[in-house]
């Protein structure tokens, strides 16, 4: 492996990623189409939990063109709904069904190309870190430079459910534009 | 209090992160706080039932046993501080639970019930750690009799008789002490069984390197700072100050704080404040999944012309929330004579891992679908396909 040859031509490369409610705080970084805002080639999926995630989707998502596909899960033995995360990790690397068909792997020739695939697992906040490691992925992706816009910390409880209350059955109003 | 509840479980994240450097992920302590809680129990459990062949529960020999264990007996000294420290460090990771549990907004909807059982598990272990500092029979015990008869209302009321069994400090009174630090941990096993039973493959003890670990620092606890009874408690002779165990023992320095706070002045009894107290800050905690209820809005569905009966989310749902049950036709959609899955929405988590361990997509979230979830993947459609100058470059 001295010469890793780049994944993908495009850069910045196309990546879509199904990220846990609770693990991955990217609130302040989405747009209104998914994609983020420091990195605009990045498509979020949220999900409620990490064991949500089916791995065909993951395949998929490959299959159709995505340069990249990850999943963001809460750190193990701490996910939320106690195990989802245990089960996701089992199903990525083919130790649980379904499991996600890798190339080499379980999934033969048809499988996905382990390189193009990354499994994130975070402790209490996941934001302005877990954006890093997807910049990171990008720029193993495809072998250079891709162009990162500024962070600032994340400041929310993770997960939907703490700003409805009975007082306020539909969540926090939107703020008013401008 | 939303924005409290956020402020600390910031607060908490940070310690959890701290703890994930030192740790690996799979072994950090601060996610076993529950079954750490449990170990400690069998060990205070099991230590118990050793000082319990000594034990003479009467008030001339009571005292005279214990000291004979701790100095005369082998290895008597380490059962005893074993038993000490051992529940001293389950109060501390059963209040540690408690506050995790509820700063990260793991207490509600489905569970409620190892919410409620939790609150009482809480009380009864601060109740038989009291117990156990009367049986020793010495300076301390009497002054925490006296305290407890003087915090439900003195010694000739109802309560106060009902405690020590009668007007008068008898032989009975250890045997009722004996009996309470006893038969309240029978209790406490039945509550832990509400505690575990909408849980499915509940996490009841740690991996074996935090055990370990846990074990060896009661251990060393035990061997730097020895346990030692005060002087022998004389009837007559109320003593005036006593060491406090801050472990178990804040709750009447608690109730000392507020009697003479609000009692002082207005002339209202001591035991009116801190009960009305306690009941307020209990319901409170009891209340609190019920006051933050959000309803279920997003309970999963099984669409039963794809169920193949294959079981599989059955077997992941943590909370229970899936039965199999015999389908009307006797039949499946494969034609086998296995059942389908259905769901019992009061214990639904809305989690969707069950729509994860579905391979028949039998199974969805009404507020995510897949084809949403397809729709978004489509994405990649619409946009730029790679530049195909670009391409034989690479090579």
């Amino acid at each position: 492996m001295s010469e890793q040859e780049p994944l993908t031509t495009r850069n910045p490369p196309m990546i879509i990623g199904f990220v846990c409610e609770w693990a991955g705080q990217l609130d302040d970084y989405l747009q209104a189409d998914g994609f983020l805002t420091v990195l605009p080639t990045v498509q979020i999926v949220k999900v409620p939990c990490s064991g949500y995630i089916k791995p065909a989707w993951v395949q998929e998502a490959i299959q159709q063109g995505w340069d990249g596909a990850f999943v963001c899960g809460c750190a193990m033995v701490d996910c939320h709904y106690r195990e989802g995360n245990i089960f996701l990790r089992d199903r990525m690397t083919g130790d649980r069904n379904p499991y996600l068909r890798l190339k080499g792997g379980k999934g033969g020739r048809r499988g996905v190309d382990p390189r193009q695939v990354r499994s994130f697992w975070h402790a209490g906040t996941g934001g302005e870190s877990l954006i890093r490691q997807i910049h990171a992925f990008a720029e193993d992706l495809t072998g250079g430079s891709v162009p990162l816009g500024e962070l600032k910390p994340v400041r929310r409880h993770p997960g939907p459910v703490l700003d409805v209350s009975p007082l306020n059955p539909t969540g926090p109003e939107p703020e008013p534009a401008g | 209090m939303n924005r409290f509840v956020n402020a600390m479980w910031r607060a908490w994240a940070r310690v959890d992160t701290w703890f994930n450097k030192v740790y690996p992920q799979d072994y950090n302590p601060m996610y076993y706080l529950g079954g750490l809680a449990n170990l400690l129990f069998w060990l205070v459990i099991g230590s118990g039932i050793l000082l319990f062949l000594y034990y003479k529960p009467s008030l001339l020999h009571a005292y005279e046993s214990v000291e004979f264990l701790t100095t005369r007996v082998p290895y008597g000294q380490a059962i005893r501080g074993l038993h000490r420290y051992s529940a001293d460090a389950m109060v501390v990771w059963v209040v540690l639970h408690f506050l995790r549990v509820w700063l990260t907004d793991r207490y509600r909807k489905f569970r409620t019930i190892a919410w409620i059982s939790g609150i009482v598990l809480l009380v009864l272990t601060l109740t038989v750690g009291v117990a156990g500092y009367l049986l020793v029979w010495d300076e301390r015990s009497l002054l925490l009799v006296r305290m407890t008869q003087w915090m439900v209302g003195g010694e000739q009321s109802y309560l106060g008789q009902l405690l020590v069994g009668g007007s008068k400090i008898t032989d009975a009174t250890l045997n009722r002490f004996l009996f309470f630090h006893i038969g309240m941990p029978f209790l406490m096993l039945f509550f832990l069984w509400m505690h575990y039973i909408r849980i499915n493959r509940p996490v009841v003890y740690p991996p074996a390197p935090v055990t370990l670990q846990a074990f060896g620092i009661v251990f060393i606890v035990c061997g730097v700072v020895p346990t030692v009874s005060m002087a022998p408690a004389i009837i007559e002779v109320v003593p005036k100050q006593m060491q406090i165990d801050w472990f178990f023992q804040w709750g009447y320095w608690l109730a000392g704080v507020f009697a003479g706070a609000a009692g002082a002045n207005s002339g209202v009894a001591p035991y009116v404040v801190w009960s009305i107290g306690l009941l307020l800050v209990t319901c409170l905690f009891f209340a609190l999944p019920y006051v933050t209820q959000t309803g279920y809005m997003n309970v999963v569905k099984v669409i039963p012309e794809k169920c193949t009966g294959c079981e599989y989310c059955y077997v992941d749902c943590h909370a229970n929330a899936i039965k199999m049950i015999t389908t009307p036709e006797g039949i499946n959609s494969k034609g086998g004579k296995r059942s389908i899955a259905e769901i019992l929405p009061s214990r639904c988590a809305e989690c969707g891992i069950c729509v994860g361990a579905c391979p028949f997509g039998a199974i969805e979230l009404p507020q995510l679908q897949e084809i949403e979830i397809k729709d978004r993947i489509g994405l990649i459609a619409n946009l730029p396909a790679p530049e195909p100058a670009a391409s034989p470059a690479a090579d």
